[in-house]
């Protein structure tokens, strides 16, 4: 490994120009797109205007970017990283080296094609921001992970046994293969997708209104509608098709994402922890210690269980920070199999020996609550279907609608049962779908116990389990076996002297 | 029920704890802030009324002071009655505290896991020598537990207890 010298102040590689150019440029294009197609749409176009206004936008850009570029320095210094930039408003930052959780690699399209990677430093203060550095040879990259987190041990004793074991050799765990990827793409939640893209819709609706205005695009959809009202209502051909369109957009739509963010997974085991690596147009590294790991998610759905496929979801620590950086600090692997499910959970967890323990169900209660829940709901979602559709499609609907809302009452019964071992809970939840959370106790934050006056009077509580990562609820169980799991858990967290982070 | 939970010794249980209530005076400083609430809102009542008196039938304006009583003494009664719910406890090595009377809640957050403490005072609680201690974990919530009317100084003492024992299971 060649030697850097991180002492003195120094700039990215001036390649990073380049990757600034095309941040600034994204974000120009992205705040102001519906302009130019509403310039591109008029009747009359100055062609040279047009080309002006470009080639100044463009320059100034560049002039941004090696502004940017010529201002970002950064250096070590004893045990801080020291970071100054800003072209207009300076700032100084410095982040003490024992702050520092995680450093990631990240390489967009851009920084793939020029061979670049961007280091990521997550701290774990709440108010302080993370640090990008965007361009940096990988060599040079990997020598300042190196350097940080050896400075890390020597003021860290606990953490010195990781590093005797630098050399050992990765395990590949998984590495996904694109037929499988395909498979996990076709078995996704469909709905869910179009409920994204839906929302990324009326997200862009404000723009979007001002092209179809420009280009009168509703008055003609109104006529239009005028037009075929009745057809559209008597036509149960429409309405399938308008189904099935929307289906092949959400398949669409669950490719692409599955796609973007998946391609290419990697998954090794190296020192006990966790490398994954993923993406298309933006590739990231990650490494998972099990300490910084609050609890897994592994879920599947009846599409996917048929091909035994799960995706597991790792939820790191997320106080403070906006709801950006706390999803990115969610990591979601897709199309692993259930003997690598088995062997990641050994990586993680110390022992599992809770899977061929006993289940345990919410009181029947549970299922009361839903049904009084659900059946409300669908009463006035009547009466509202009784003023405004015929009679005959109020029965129809009913006759769909109760069986399945008794059936996912059911289901979300079933599959609401938890196991406890010494040292953690597993948890099932789900309707269609199944998530099973794994938590090993130590990592709580908090406990909680709940309970209404109606569930007073039948004995059973909510028990929440706090954690850094969100909440864990187990909903009406008996309080005799709540208070017991309560001091339970209490006495685990504060008898712990394990690593909660 | 819990085989495999066998453990050496009795574990410490949470309702055998002996939880403290917290101070009177805070009832009377929480009548104080609720009832200068309703008394905003029932002269923004009137403002209304009288500002368009001739579009306003008798009835409405009956209902509207109904209304209003109803949901002031609703709430006066419901302060009286889960005053006493408002309970707290300090352990060895955690702390509770349980509130509500239709939702009833306790909630334990081990020493171990605290970021910070903070003891806040509003102006009114300062008039009645009061504090509220607010307790910050790394949950994902950030203030994980809140006891408010304690007095300053149980407060201050309070706060002194855990610094301490943090520290000593520190070191």
């Amino acid at each position: 490994m060649p030697q850097f010298d991180f002492s003195e102040f120094s700039r990215q590689s001036p390649k990073g120009i380049i990757v600034n150019y095309f941040v600034i440029l994204f974000r120009v294009l992205k705040a102001s797109w519906a302009l130019l197609l509403l310039l591109l749409t008029r009747d009359e176009i100055n062609w040279n205007l047009i080309s002006m206004g470009v080639g100044a936008i463009l320059v100034f850009v560049l002039i941004i970017a090696a502004l940017q570029f010529w201002f970002f320095t950064f250096k070590i210094e004893g045990d801080q990283f020291l970071v100054k930039k800003g072209v207009i408003k300076k700032s100084n930052l410095s982040i003490a080296f024992e702050r520092i959780q995680n450093i990631n690699f990240k390489q967009n399209i851009v920084q793939q094609v020029i061979n670049v990677t961007q280091v990521e430093i997550e701290t774990a203060g709440a108010k302080t921001a993370e640090v990008s550095i965007k361009a940096l040879s990988r060599e040079q990259a990997e020598a300042m992970k190196a350097f940080i987190m050896s400075h890390q041990v020597e003021s860290n004793h606990e953490a010195i046994e990781t590093i005797d074991q630098t050399d050992s050799k990765p395990i590949v765990l998984l590495k996904i293969a694109l037929s499988d990827l395909f498979k996990v793409s076709l078995t996704e939640n469909h709905l869910r997708s179009l409920a994204i893209l839906l929302s990324l819709f009326f997200s862009l609706g404000y723009q979007f209104e001002e092209i179809a205005e420009r280009m009168e695009l509703d008055t003609k959809l109104d006529t239009f509608l005028q037009e075929n009202t009745t057809a559209v209502l008597g036509s149960i051909y429409l309405i399938s098709m308008i189904v099935i369109f929307l289906l092949i957009v959400a398949v669409l739509v669950s490719t692409v994402r599955t796609f973007l963010t998946h391609f290419d997974l990697k998954v090794l085991i190296r020192n006990k922890a966790l490398e994954i690596s993923q993406g298309l147009l933006t590739k990231r590294n990650f490494i998972l210690k099990k300490e910084k790991v609050q609890y897994i998610v592994i879920s599947t759905n009846p599409l996917k269980r048929l091909l035994g496929i799960y995706n597991i979801l790792f939820r790191q620590a997320s106080s403070g920070g906006s709801d950006k950086t706390k999803k990115q600090k969610q990591i979601r692997i897709v199309g692993s199999k259930a003997s690598q499910n088995e062997q990641l959970k050994t990586v993680l967890f110390d022992n599992k020996e809770a899977e061929s323990l006993e289940s345990h169900w919410p009181d029947k209660f549970y299922i009361v609550i839903m049904a009084l829940r659900t059946s409300l709901f669908w009463a006035c979602f009547n009466i509202f279907l009784y003023f405004n559709v015929e009679i005959f499609y109020v029965v129809l609907i009913n006759a769909i609608g109760v069986p399945l809302a008794v059936g996912l009452i059911w289901l979300k019964y079933k599959k609401s049962y938890f196991k406890v071992d010494r040292e953690m809970l597993i948890k099932s939840a789900g309707q269609i779908e199944t998530h099973i959370i794994y938590f090993e106790f130590h990592k709580l934050q908090g406990l909680k116990v709940r309970q209404s006056i109606f569930q007073k009077r039948r004995g059973v509580v909510n028990l929440v389990l706090q954690t850094s990562s969100g909440k864990i609820q187990l909903p009406y169980i008996k309080e005799d076996q709540a208070n017991h799991l309560y001091n339970y858990i209490i006495y685990k967290v504060e008898t712990s002297r394990k690593k909660w982070i | 029920m819990f085989q495999n939970l066998q453990i050496d010794q009795e574990l410490p249980d949470i309702q055998a704890v002996n939880f403290q209530p917290i101070e009177k005076d805070y009832r009377k400083l929480l009548l104080i802030i609720w009832s200068v609430f309703a008394a905003i809102a029932m002269i923004g009542l009137i403002i209304l009324i009288i500002s368009k008196l001739e579009a306003l039938p008798g009835l409405a304006i009956v209902i509207s002071f109904v209304v209003w009583s109803v949901l002031f003494f609703g709430l006066l009664l419901y302060i009286l009655l889960s005053f006493p719910r408002r309970q707290y406890a300090v352990r060895e090595k955690d702390i509770s505290y349980s509130s509500g009377l239709v939702f009833h809640s306790t909630t334990t957050v081990p020493f171990s896991r605290i970021q910070h403490i903070e003891i806040g005072e509003g102006a009114l609680e300062r008039l009645f020598k009061m504090a509220t201690i607010n307790i910050y974990t790394a949950g994902d919530n950030g203030r994980d537990l809140k006891i408010k009317g304690l007095t300053k100084i149980n407060a201050e003492k309070i706060k002194e207890f855990i610094t301490q024992s943090i520290q000593d299971a520190s070191v």
